[in-house]
């Protein structure tokens, strides 16, 4: 029920102009949509939605391969290596990104101070400035999730027949190799489901940006759930237009789905018994 | 004799495979002790400005605190008391443990129902219950907003707390779904034949044995509702009802005021050490949750 409730009445608020006060909502029909086309914002924040969930998860799912084939190999302190990766998903957000706000800190930042305390001062940047501000939320994001990943993969991995991986190594197929022929079409399912967490999760990721950002995103940063926030709740002023918010939100739901859609279109295959 | 001398050989064989060490494995033990080394700099140097003064901070971000005791006692009293971390601490402690003895005390029959008794509809029920893992917060923050007003449950600890099992239950049913599937059936059939009702199997023959399960389901809830901020943010407005996360975020608003980054800092570790000490006691299990409902 608070689901589907809730999720049907979204539908209907959309079509509506409403600000919370007024006694009745004002039908507008597909007049909220409409303006999303006009609006700037909308579009960059569609862009910068994207560019996260697809840079950010070529990322991650590069770090999983790499972290797992690492983990696989014979190297002391596996346990440790895994707990450590895994850490700051459990970690609230807000923490997370307070932490990251904090490091980007070109004043007395870690990052910043490093950079000019080792000769490379000619890299450092305005780490938080408006051209900057996604590239750096996306590293914190990569930082703060590929240990899920990683863990969703590996047991994936731990899975697989210990058998499978002696043939080839008896065959003498190199690491790498089974690592392509063995390892990734063994895993392949767990993978799909683990990239398919990792689009629904990223299009929704909201509190760790809104730390990282404080006090606000510029507005050609925002996301599309900050967006989706700005407009309902007000950043820090009230804005209160809730029929245009919650029309973003079913933009994001149409995002998810279609994500999802193409991600079971594009994986599959063949189902492998083992 | 012979026995003895092909043990030892055996154990050589394998102390010599242990110690071995493949110089193939350098560059991905690098890279990984690189990866873990930033990670652990990076609280390092959080707790570590979280035991200086404010001045230290600004000119000595590197380096060991001055006084760490002094300093520090400080800046956690500060965080604790003036920004009141401490208030936003039990809350949230209340708030989570009410939620997740919830969630689980509604999921685990619902999952119950769900893995064993067959009924019309039972697979939409379940796709049901998926869907809601799926759905953005953002689209129903409205509604819920409108929804919790006529309830009457808004800014109030009782409301955060429906909202959280609300919000939670799908995915800890599916997660306790599968796992119920996984408890062999036997002993429901026996319990059966001996004439258990219904309600008698589930309580008194299946959740002894799904004890683990359970756990594993209150302790994953744990760490996602300690976290939570968004629903929290948008359904909490005055100061004495706010949870950590929520609480930290005003702690940074009030920054521009006192300007007090020491006890920023401090207020960081507070909200970070309840989930360090979860996690180092009890990580494999938060682990094996997360792979409970995605395995096959």
């Amino acid at each position: 029920m608070v689901f589907v409730y809730p999720a049907v009445q979204a539908l209907w608020i959309s079509l509506h102009e409403w600000n919370g006060f007024q006694e009745n909502m004002v039908y507008i029909g597909l007049g909220n949509y409409e303006r999303m086309l006009g609006d700037a914002t909308v579009w960059s924040s569609l862009q910068n939605t994207l560019l996260i969930t697809v840079v950010g998860g070529a990322a991650i799912f590069l770090l999983v391969f790499f972290f797992s084939a690492s983990l696989q190999r014979r190297i002391p302190g596996k346990k440790f290596f895994r707990a450590l990766l895994f850490f700051p998903v459990i970690l609230p957000g807000v923490g997370v990104g307070l932490i990251w706000q904090f490091i980007f800190n070109n004043n007395w930042g870690p990052l910043s101070l490093g950079l000019n305390a080792a000769g490379l001062g000619f890299l450092d940047r305005t780490w938080l400035s408006p051209e900057n501000i996604v590239s750096s939320l996306t590293v914190a994001i990569v930082w703060t999730y590929v240990g899920y990943y990683l863990i969703i993969v590996l047991a994936g991995i731990e899975k697989i027949p210990s058998t499978f991986f002696e043939a080839a190594r008896m065959d003498g197929a190199s690491e790498w190799r089974i690592f392509r022929s063995v390892t990734i079409p063994m895993v392949w399912d767990v993978l799909m489901v683990a990239i398919t967490l990792w689009v629904i999760s990223a299009l929704k990721i909201f509190d760790l940006i809104i730390a990282t950002t404080y006090p606000s995103p510029p507005r050609g940063s925002f996301t599309l759930t900050v967006f989706v926030w700005e407009r309902a709740v007000g950043m820090y002023t009230p804005v209160f237009q809730l029929g245009y918010a919650t029309a973003l939100g079913v933009v994001l739901l149409i995002l998810v789905i279609v994500g999802v859609a193409v991600i079971r279109a594009v994986s599959r295959r063949d189902v492998l018994e083992y | 004799m012979y026995e003895i001398a092909e043990k030892t050989s055996r154990r050589n064989r394998r102390k010599v495979a242990s110690t071995r060490w493949d110089r193939g494995n350098t560059p991905y033990f690098v890279l990984l002790c690189l990866w873990a080394a930033l990670t652990i700099a990076i609280f390092l140097w959080v707790i570590g400005n979280s035991l200086k003064s404010n001045q230290e901070i600004f000119g000595n971000s590197w380096g060991f605190p001055a006084d760490p005791f002094g300093t520090g006692v400080e800046n956690y009293l500060n965080a604790w008391n003036i920004s009141n971390m401490g208030g936003y601490f039990l809350n949230s402690l209340g708030v989570t443990a009410a939620a997740v003895i919830f969630t689980v005390g509604f999921s685990a029959p619902a999952a119950y129902a769900l893995s064993r008794i067959p009924f019309l509809g039972s697979r939409p029920v379940f796709y049901y219950f998926v869907a809601g893992m799926g759905l953005p917060f953002q689209l129903i923050l409205v509604p819920l907003y409108v929804l919790f007003v006529d309830l009457n449950l808004v800014d109030s600890v009782v409301g955060l707390v429906v909202a959280f099992t609300a919000v939670s239950i799908p995915f800890t049913v599916l997660l306790l779904t599968g796992f119920f599937r996984s408890l062999p059936t036997e002993l429901e059939e026996a319990a059966a034949i001996d004439g258990t009702s219904e309600f008698g199997i589930f309580f008194r023959i299946m959740m002894p044995v799904a004890t683990p399960g359970l756990f594993t389901a209150a302790i994953f809830n744990f760490v996602v509702i300690w976290q939570e901020y968004l629903l929290t943010a948008l359904l909490i407005t005055s100061d004495e009802n706010r949870t950590l996360p929520v609480g930290l975020m005003s702690m940074r608003q009030s920054l521009q005021y006192s300007s007090d980054w020491a006890a920023m800092f401090a207020g960081m570790v507070i909200v970070v050490v309840p989930s360090f000490i979860i996690f180092v006691a009890l990580s494999n299990r938060i682990m094996g949750g997360l792979t409970m409902g995605t395995g096959k």
